[in-house]
Formats: C-alpha cells, structure tokens, sequence
C-alpha cells in the first residue's frame, strides 16, 4: 500500500469507527442543461425551494463543528445554481476540500479561471465518449463534448485537478481506452464504472444501457489487459476519499452512513444519493442532530445483518455490492444485486483470480 | 525567515489529535502529528515565526535553542509538503 493510500484508509477507517461525517456530498440543484439518457437522479421534490447561500454557509459552520472536511457539489448540474462561486468560496473559506462533479458544458474560460483560484481539491467531468457526436447524442446537446474538454483543458492549465469520468454501457465501452488516453493527454486521470444504477426513484430506463453479458466479458478481457495502467477495477464507490472499502457481506457492505452522507437540494439528508433512507431534514432539526439521531442509527444498524443471500456466495471475491443497487432494484438491501451478481459472474469467467 | 500557512490554496481540518491536510497542487493528503499538531494550530491563529517560537517557549521546558531548532525543521518539513510559504515566496 503506498502512503497515500495508507493516509486515506487511515482517515477513512478512523473517522467510520467514530461516526465523523468526514464527507459530505452536496447536491445542489436538480436543475441541468443537458438530459443524459442513463441519469440516476430524479428530483424528489420539483419545484422545491433549494436551500439558499447562507442556509449553505450555516450549514458548513455545523459541518466544520464535525469535522467534516471533503465537500462534493454534484446536481443536477452544480454549476446550474447561479450562486455557485458563492456557496463554493464559502466552503473554501471554512478550509474544506472541494470537489465538483459537473457535465462541464457551463464551464467556460472565465468560470475556469473562478474555479481554479478557489483552489477545489478536484474537477470531475463526465465525459462518456471520445467521439463527439456520441457523446453529445447521449447527452443530448450538440457541441457539449467540445465544451467539457475545453473546459478540462483550461482548469488543468490553470493548475486544478481534473478526472474525466465515464459510464460503461453497450453503446461506448470500446471507447474507454480512447478516453483514457485523452484524460492523460490534457494531464488528468481517468475514472470509469461499469455500474449503471436505475434512478433513484427506482426509474428503469437506464438499465437498457447496461452492458450485455458478453460486452461485460470483453470489458473484463480489456481490464485484464490494462490493469497496470488502470489504477481502479471499475468500482468507483468512495474513490474520491481513497481505494474502495473492502467487500463485506452485510446488508450495508459500505461506509454510507457511517462517515458520509448526502445532502439534497431541499436540506434532505440520505446516507447516500442512491440510499433512500429519509434521515431528516436540515430546516427542521440541525445537521448533529440528524447525524446522531434515531433514523440514522436505525439505517447503521443495517451493517450488523448479512446480507443472506451473499452469505454462501463463493462468487464474494469478484464481487462489490452495492446495497444501493440490492435497495432500489430488489426491493430490500438485504438482498443480493442481480446486476453485481451478473458482474461477479463475468468477472469470474475472465479474470479466473480477482485483480485485486 | 516568515512562513504562513498557505490557507487559500490548501484545505485543512484538525481530526482527533492530528491534522489532515489536502494540497491540490499534487493533491496529496497529508497528516500532520505530534509537535507539528500544535504548529499547525498556531499558524491557523495567525502566527508567524516568532509568535509561534514564543508560545512553544512557555509551553516547553526545553532549552530555546533546541526548541527553535525543532521548530525550523517542521517548518520546513511543512514548506517541502507545500503547507506553508514563505511570506516572501
Ligand atoms: S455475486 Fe451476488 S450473491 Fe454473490 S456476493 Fe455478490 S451480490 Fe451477493
């Protein structure tokens, strides 16, 4: 383990044992300019009043009082607020590491420059194609392809941190080298996930963009081959806090709710965006007390079940479950992922010994 | 010499009995224990280098030289890391 990773497990695992909301991941609009088609996040409350700049700013003073100290802004798209620099500047003022998870369409080179000088410990831009007008297609407007990698380029420019990100599905998984390369030609690393969960209101329209049986053994094949150049196997859950937790065979097999959590537009907090388990809302009750609360110990009791199904599995070393993808498609988070089991299965066949 | 901790570019937060720093030049995390916790604190405050040398003075039973010498080496342990800056730099 090299010592970064030793610092980041160190940080993660201490502050888990200790129940510090050490990331919080805000999402600050559903509003976004583009409509891709495998989009998980269904707004739970259209036309809701987002919370405004300074219940934001009350909010980060709460979570600096918990050490909280990684902050995502995601959407929706974050950038769609018109007040983003103002929430972002207010992060950075209280010294949180900032990360935001944009389309990058809205970014052009002013809104680089803004970005770059509040320091954000990362830019993470989804881009699912190296062709244009693939991407575009998916994404639904012509010339955003153009846009996010410009915008990638004048951040990494500037000297911000940068990740292109990717889903894996049927119609673009031969393009992932093709993406990898162009990250590491403007000088940003690459993350890709072959995970394409349903929405989270429990939508299915993004399931038909899965990868098939054998797209997903020829997708291992080239993981099998590239697995020195890639430094992840695909699974991109708490990647942006260090390496993935280990698999377990609880119900709750991730750390959601025990050092992390998501915050909705409306104060809503979830101990994951896919996890839909209301844990109280930050205009009624204050942040600690949510946190401390009832529900959330209800939810984190969760990681004392096995899941029952996973118990004999003997397909557990391929396997990361996601109790996001057990909750929203079976129905209850005890159960095993069809999906993950479909994974493990393909994984096995290739691989004969995991990659890690 | 002057250091300051670099707080616009860097994020920080004080966990238990250590610091966690991010520096998004490298993006490396960093931790900072033992004597340099302390350090950390006081250039958070809003100390320079003498202010700092000061309070450690009061707070150690330990001969200044050595606690100064202590002192310039987390410091520069600190600037290496890219924690701190020379105010001049
Ligand atoms: S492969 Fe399926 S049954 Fe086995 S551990 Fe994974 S989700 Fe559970």
């Amino acid at each position: 383990m090299s010592p970064q990773e030793e610092i980041y497990r160190h940080l993660i695992y201490a502050t888990a044992a200790r129940r510090i909301p050490v990331l919080v991941m805000c999402n600050l609009t559903y509003r976004c300019p583009l409509c891709c088609k495998h989009c998980f996040a269904e707004d739970p409350e259209p036309g809701g009043e987002e919370l405004s700049l300074a219940e934001y700013a009350s909010l980060f003073d709460r979570l600096v009082a918990m050490n909280t100290f990684f902050l995502t802004f995601s959407g929706g798209e974050p950038l769609a607020r018109a007040d983003f620099l103002d929430i972002m500047a207010a992060a950075r003022e209280r010294h949180f590491a900032v990360r935001i998870f944009t389309g990058g369409s809205l970014i052009d080179e002013r809104l680089a420059a803004e970005i770059a000088s509040l320091h954000p410990s990362g830019v993470e831009i989804s881009l699912h194609a190296a062709t244009p007008e693939l991407h575009d297609d998916f994404v639904g407007r012509k010339g955003t392809w153009e846009k996010a990698v410009a915008a990638a380029r004048r951040l990494r420019e500037l000297g911000t941190s940068v990740v292109l990100k990717m889903n894996l599905m049927n119609f673009n998984y031969t393009e992932m080298k093709e993406v990898y390369e162009l990250s590491r030609s403007l000088g940003g690393a690459f993350r890709y996930s072959p995970c394409i969960s349903v929405t989270n209101k429990g939508g299915t329209a993004p399931a038909r963009l899965r990868m098939t049986d054998e797209q997903l053994r020829d997708y291992f094949r080239t993981l099998k081959d590239w697995v020195v150049a890639f430094s992840r196997d695909g699974d991109a859950c708490d990647e942006e806090i260090g390496p993935p937790v280990r698999f377990n065979k609880r119900a709750l097999s991730c750390l959601a709710g025990a050092n992390n959590c998501s915050i909705d537009p409306y104060g809503t907090v979830w101990p994951c965006v896919s996890l839909p388990f209301d844990l109280g809302n930050i205009r009624e009750k204050p942040f600690a007390e949510i946190w401390g609360g009832e529900e959330a110990e209800r939810f984190r009791a969760l990681s004392d079940v096995i899941a029952e199904e996973c118990a004999n599995c003997d397909l557990d070393r391929y396997c990361s479950r996601c109790p996001a993808f057990s909750m929203l498609e079976e129905g209850d988070i005890r159960k095993a992922s069809r999906e993950y089991c479909r994974f493990a299965r393909a994984a096995k066949e290739v691989l004969r010994r995991p990659l890690r | 010499m002057a250091y300051r901790l670099k707080k616009k570019e860097i994020a920080y937060r004080k966990i238990g009995d250590e610091y966690f720093v991010l520096t998004p030049d490298d993006n490396m995390l960093h931790n900072v224990k033992g004597a340099g916790v302390r350090i950390m604190e006081l250039l958070d405050d809003g100390k320079d280098e003498d202010g700092i040398l000061q309070v450690l003075l009061e707070e150690y039973d330990a001969p200044a030289a050595e606690v100064e010498a202590d002192l310039a080496s987390l410091l520069a342990e600190l600037a290496e890391k890219g924690i701190v800056a020379r105010n001049d730099g």
